[in-house]
């Protein structure tokens, strides 16, 4: 079964020690038992202040990250994709170093708005790049996520067909494609019919709403996402994540194009998004459940 | 009665007198009643070439705009505003010239990835300028749209609700609101709901699927769109916008940040819009018609 997390940006949009010990207190008290924590610097990951407020909290962790344009592994520039590579494996010790097993996010490139198609080759020098990656998550005991991003925060990996091409290619268990409903919403064919056949590489879930506000008040299938989970076996956890203007400092807001405060109460919209998913879940169990005829009502 | 039209850049980025003819052409010949013609820079389109290509085709035109960087109405520097002002007062021209009801597009604010949210100021000042527009555009007897795209395209108009505020805050008697089923499909809460609470403003559609690419594969309740808007009334016409950077230039296809090429031929991306247009217009007036 499935472990129900939140997001941290939906709390906090920095990772000090006040923000740890807010976040993690909020998470538990909305009645979630997991938060991804992000990773911005991680050096400043502070996994000791993390561990102790998740323990206080009775909580676990993922983490997730993302690159930017001076550490790209994308980038055609040696330097750059170098610079992106030691962020990845810095953001790998301090995932294990957090208590966390999984770290995913935008790792295949910067969450950027691109100007041009990736060069040709890069596919080639990302996959090679994941290879040794693996192999440093895999020695950390921990797994590293290519999360599948719409088509304005990266030109690599928009779809989970991108994401599981890499994952196969590079044939190590220490990696996953990670999928955001969100980003399915904008980029995805038919999301159901790629959960089912990429269900083997998928290692982590991000629900979120087509405008990232309140689950439920968008354009996302939300009972066609959760039946396609539910009828692939799927049991990793799944994440709610949302973005407001009225929470995120002005450079998060900005590099996620947050113009909008869709929300502005996070307590509020963490309980509603919990008892969202629960119910969605639930409800993709009991349809799967009830596969066989449906007995005919007599009369009298 | 509604049209159907389909957008230029189905056909080409490359809007010289020879693309022209055969892109109007060949949408006539699909069965489109118009072709959306795209302003890259009023300076330089070819107005004579493009009114002779849809006439020799026998097919309508319509105007879309963007305006850019550096020509930003929405732009601190007042310099800068008034390109953007000037810019989009030209089109207006250019649709007078050409026998257009409307220009329509990002008409509020530049096609840009902004990197930071715009302050009440910036939002008076383009109110501001659209009612300036919105006066010129009744001497020409056209109209302006605005066209909410989303956060990633653009700021100020996000949504059909921002539009129609920010035309109210304008005053304005030939603004209207152009709607695109891409950007609603990421901005808006309920389609249906702000269709009805904005029905008055809304005079264009452009029909794309969650992807962009062939309408009708994706995940756009395509079905529930033709209905909201028929339940309301709606009389305006509608236009595909179905892309691949197949046609296009390298520089453009960067632009919509089109990664992957979601067809191969434009006629065949053409005819399966239009088929699915036609279709589900049929079905959704037959569905909203009392019996």
């Amino acid at each position: 079964m499935s472990q129900l997390g939140i997001h941290a940006l939906v709390w906090v949009t920095e990772w000090t020690e006040a923000d740890i010990a807010r976040a993690c207190a909020a998470t538990a008290e909305a009645g979630y038992g997991l938060i991804e924590a992000v990773i911005f610097d991680p050096a400043e990951a502070r996994p000791a202040a993390t561990a102790k407020a998740l323990a206080a909290n009775g909580l676990i962790a993922v983490t997730g990250m993302a690159l930017n344009p001076a550490a790209d592994i994308s980038s055609p520039d040696p330097a750059i994709a170098a610079a992106g590579e030691r962020l990845i494996s810095d953001a790998i010790l301090a995932t294990r170093d957090m208590g966390s097993r999984l770290l995913g996010g935008v790792t295949h490139s910067a969450m950027h708005r691109y100007p041009t198609a990736a060069a040709p080759g890069t596919l080639a020098r990302v996959t090679d790049t994941y290879a040794r990656l693996a192999n440093k998550a895999q020695a950390a005991g921990i797994r590293l996520g290519i999360e599948a991003v719409n088509r304005y925060e990266s030109n690599v990996v928009n779809t989970l067909d991108d994401a599981a091409a890499i994952v196969r290619a590079v044939g190590s268990p220490a990696l996953f494609a990670h999928i955001d409903s969100f980003h399915m919403n904008i980029d995805e064919h038919d999301i159901a019919a790629s959960i089912a056949r990429n269900i083997d590489v998928i290692g982590h879930v991000h629900v979120g709403e087509s405008h990232r506000g309140y689950l439920g008040s968008g354009s996302v299938d939300f009972p066609g996402f959760f039946r396609a989970l539910i009828r692939a076996g799927y049991d990793g956890p799944i994440v709610f994540e949302a973005f407001s203007a009225a929470t995120l400092n002005v450079d998060v807001a900005n590099a996620l194009a947050t113009w909008t405060a869709h929300w502005t109460d996070s307590a509020d919209l963490a309980r509603h998004a919990l008892g969202f998913m629960q119910s969605g879940l639930e409800g993709a169990r009991l349809s799967l459940a009830h596969t066989g005829p449906i007995a005919r009502r007599q009369n009298g | 009665m509604a049209q159907f039209g389909v957008h230029a850049l189905v056909f080409t980025s490359d809007w010289n007198p020879a693309t022209a003819q055969a892109a109007c052409q060949t949408a006539r010949e699909i069965g489109y009643d118009l072709i959306e013609v795209l302003i890259f820079d009023p300076a330089t389109l070819d107005v004579a070439a493009t009114a002779r290509a849809a006439r020799e085709a026998g097919i309508g035109l319509r105007l879309g705009m963007a305006l850019s960087k550096g020509s930003d109405i929405s732009a601190p520097d007042p310099d800068e505003a008034a390109r953007g002002e000037a810019t989009v007062a030209r089109c207006l021209e250019i649709a007078a010239e050409l026998g257009t009801p409307a220009v329509s597009g990002i008409t509020y604010a530049a096609f840009n990835s902004y990197a930071a949210a715009p302050t009440p100021a910036q939002r008076e000042q383009v109110a501001m300028a659209l009612s300036r527009l919105d006066s010129r555009a009744g001497e020409l007897g056209v109209k302006l749209g605005l066209e909410p795209v989303n956060r990633y395209e653009s700021y100020m108009v996000n949504t059909l609700d921002q539009g129609a505020d920010l035309i109210r805050t304008a005053g304005g008697r030939n603004l209207f609101l152009h709607m695109d089923t891409f950007h609603m499909n990421i901005e808006e809460a309920d389609i249906v709901a702000t269709i009805q609470r904005n029905a008055a403003l809304l005079d264009y559609a452009h029909l794309a699927d969650n992807h962009r690419g062939l309408l009708g594969i994706g995940t756009f309740d395509v079905k529930g769109f033709f209905r909201a808007l028929c339940a309301v009334g709606y009389q305006g016409d509608y236009t595909v916008e179905s892309f691949s950077p197949v046609p296009l230039s390298s520089d453009l296809a960067g632009g919509l940040r089109l990664w992957r090429q979601a067809w191969q031929e434009p006629a065949h991306a053409a005819r399966v819009a239009l088929e699915a247009m036609r279709q589900g217009l049929a079905e959704a007036r037959a569905a909203t018609t009392p019996w």
